[in-house]
């Protein structure tokens, strides 16, 4: 069951007042059969003035009501009154509590604060340990409290609505060497070159000009337009502005959509004996809905709970590493936090 | 039947949770009930957490919202499995449909006993030609890998994806009653729909929502929704990295929060016919 189809509520039947709603079938109907004749001849001459076809369809279902349904229904109840009797005492203590859920949702709607309410207004229980059973032999932890994991809180809601209603994306940032594309240049490479895309690149300081072959990875376009529609793409990449400029052209003219912004090595922050280190705040504040995907471990050391890590490929041409993530990243799109799930890398450390 | 499957869903509701309870042996559920401890005031709770300050994220245990995020990210990789599921589906009937239509073909134009002659025989050889240039053409436009082999592979493929981050996603065997419920309930669903489209055009809209046989469909299909949470496809975290009470605590989490959905869906019934108190 998609999550969706019950959050837009589609699944339910339009709710009108209880009285119209009524089960026909519901045991009342059973002992007062002239009661409910007289409301009925009181109703049909009400409809009549509305329209006569309601009446004839009255008189049609007439004969089958009494003759057939009913005592059939009467059978039924009597058969199923056993079950009947505990689903019923059962959904009383629901009855009773439900009267008080309603003022908390007025009160938290009255506050207008409706899109944070569903995100967090929930039941809650706690894990307990159970002190006679724990005959566990004692591991390394002694004390194993139970409430270690904390309260645990169940949302109204899988998907916040704030998540499904906004049309601002999480922000996808890729990077370019050994995870989107790979590129050699001329002179390194000798033969199996002519497949690859050519690109030449003048560096402005030195001025010296040199051609490099730039090698799609598998899936790159498949990967990139399934994305885009997901993410705001953002490229970010260790290598010089001259050189990615034109391989992201080249990129972006084989997807329909656009990166919505280009981060170069004048971006990174070198750090001596590590290597150029990005830093995901200078592209969005909202840490919580971006994601970096990247082969070097260096590159997201600052924000490693954002970063998913893809092996850097070069050559191998039944690569699979960028479509193993698509359903990964398109899950990903509507959850509140994405560093919950991508902090999960870290094991236990993620829980405390 | 519908009544009797109503029921079997409470019951198999109350039964997870009942295994839940029992099966760890170490742990025992509790309800948080501030002010006194009754175990049956599920609801009471809501309403005390949420006149206190839930507001601020902060109060929230981090389990929690990673357990939530976990579900949100487990329901969309559900959705996948059964799109993917799907597509194979379709795809490989719609081909291999295709292939017996050009294998019937082949087979009388080249082996049969009584050789064909005339138009037949031309419209045989174009039907022919017809499908193998569709089938070739469906196989270098990468159709045939985008609706069969990819989705052939997608617990592979997923599980490569996320195997970084510790969790694994698995198929969940379903008994053979839970099959055949689930069949039942498709079928009165389906039932339930057509008959209410049927009525809605035959009867008159003011005369509808009072008319006995409109409402008795409308219960059954209420009644008779597909089983929901982790009925299908779940997401297990990785022993070696989490030790038992956070996976016990992951279980339990989903196994609530889908009792809870459940509940929350069938009080529909209650509301089409209320229980006299």
């Amino acid at each position: 069951m998609n999550s969706l189809s019950y959050l837009t509520g589609s699944s339910q039947p339009t709710s009108s007042s209880k009285e119209e709603l009524r089960f026909p079938f519901s045991e009342s109907s059973l002992p007062n059969v002239t009661e409910e004749q007289e409301v009925e001849n009181g109703e049909v001459s009400q409809d009549s003035k509305g329209g006569r076809p309601s009446w004839v369809w009255r008189v049609v279902f007439f004969l089958p009501t009494w003759l057939i349904i009913k005592p059939i229904w009467l059978i039924w109840f009597v058969l199923t009154f056993p079950l009947n009797l505990i689903e019923h005492t059962s959904s009383k203590d629901g009855s009773v509590e439900e009267e008080e859920v309603i003022p908390t949702n007025s009160q938290g709607s009255g506050g207008g604060e409706v899109i944070e309410d569903d995100d967090l207004v929930g039941e809650s229980m706690v894990l307990h340990e159970d002190s006679i059973k724990s005959s566990r032999p004692s591991t390394s932890r002694s004390s194993y409290t139970s409430t270690r994991l904390g309260k645990f809180l169940f949302p109204k809601k899988l998907i916040p609505q704030s998540i499904l209603q906004t049309d601002r994306k999480k922000v996808l940032v890729l990077d370019l060497d050994e995870t989107l594309i790979h590129s050699m240049s001329r002179s390194t490479s000798s033969s199996n070159t002519s497949q690859g895309h050519m690109v030449e690149v003048t560096f402005s300081v030195s001025g010296v000009s040199s051609l490099y072959y730039v090698h799609k990875r598998p899936y790159c376009d498949l990967f990139l337009s399934r994305v885009c529609k997901w993410y705001d793409l953002v490229i970010f990449t260790a290598s010089m502005r001259e050189y990615a400029d034109p391989v992201i052209d080249w990129l972006e003219s084989g997807i329909s959509a656009r990166f919505t912004k280009r981060k170069y090595r004048s971006d990174c922050i070198l750090r001596d004996g590590i290597g150029y280190v990005k830093d995901l705040t200078m592209i969005s504040k909202n840490l919580q809905d971006t994601i970096i995907v990247d082969n070097s471990p260096v590159s997201y050391a600052m924000n490693v709970d954002n970063a998913i890590q893809v092996e850097g490929w070069i050559s191998d041409p039944t690569d699979t590493g960028l479509l193993n993530l698509l359903p990964l990243l398109e899950g990903l799109r509507f959850t509140t936090d994405t560093r919950n799930i991508l902090s999960l890398k870290n094991g236990e450390h993620a829980f405390v | 039947m519908s009544d009797d499957l109503l029921i079997k869903d409470e019951n198999s509701i109350a039964t997870v949770e009942q295994h839940d309870l029992f099966s760890m042996g170490i742990k025992k559920l509790n309800r948080v009930t501030p002010g006194n401890g009754s175990l049956r005031r599920r609801r009471r709770s809501s309403s005390r957490a949420s006149s206190k300050n839930l507001k601020s994220t902060t109060d929230i245990s981090p389990a929690s919202k990673i357990f939530r995020n976990l579900l949100i990210l487990e329901d969309d990789l559900r959705r996948q499995a059964k799109e993917q599921k799907l597509l194979k589906w379709q795809f490989t009937l719609f081909l291999s449909s295709l292939m017996g239509v050009a294998g019937f073909a082949f087979y009388e134009l080249y082996f049969s006993q009584e050789s064909v002659q005339g138009l037949y025989r031309m419209m045989l050889q174009f039907l022919f030609m017809f499908i193998m240039i569709t089938v070739i053409l469906f196989h270098l436009s990468g159709e045939y890998r985008r609706t069969i082999v990819i989705p052939r592979k997608f617990f592979t493929n997923t599980n490569k994806g996320i195997r970084q981050f510790n969790v694994k996603l698995v198929k969940v065997k379903s008994s053979v009653s839970d099959m055949i419920a689930d069949i039942v309930r498709y079928i009165s669903r389906k039932v339930a729909w057509t008959s209410m489209r049927i009525l809605r055009i035959i009867l008159p809209i003011s005369y509808l929502e009072t008319t006995w046989i409109y409402q008795l469909w409308r219960s059954v299909a209420i009644r008779s929704q597909p089983r929901i949470g982790a009925v299908d496809v779940k997401l297990v975290l990785y022993p070696r990295a989490f030790s038992a009470e956070i996976r016990e605590g992951w279980e339990i989490y989903r196994d609530e929060f889908w009792a809870r959905e459940g509940a929350r869906r069938r009080k529909l019934v209650n509301q089409i016919s209320p229980k006299r108190d």
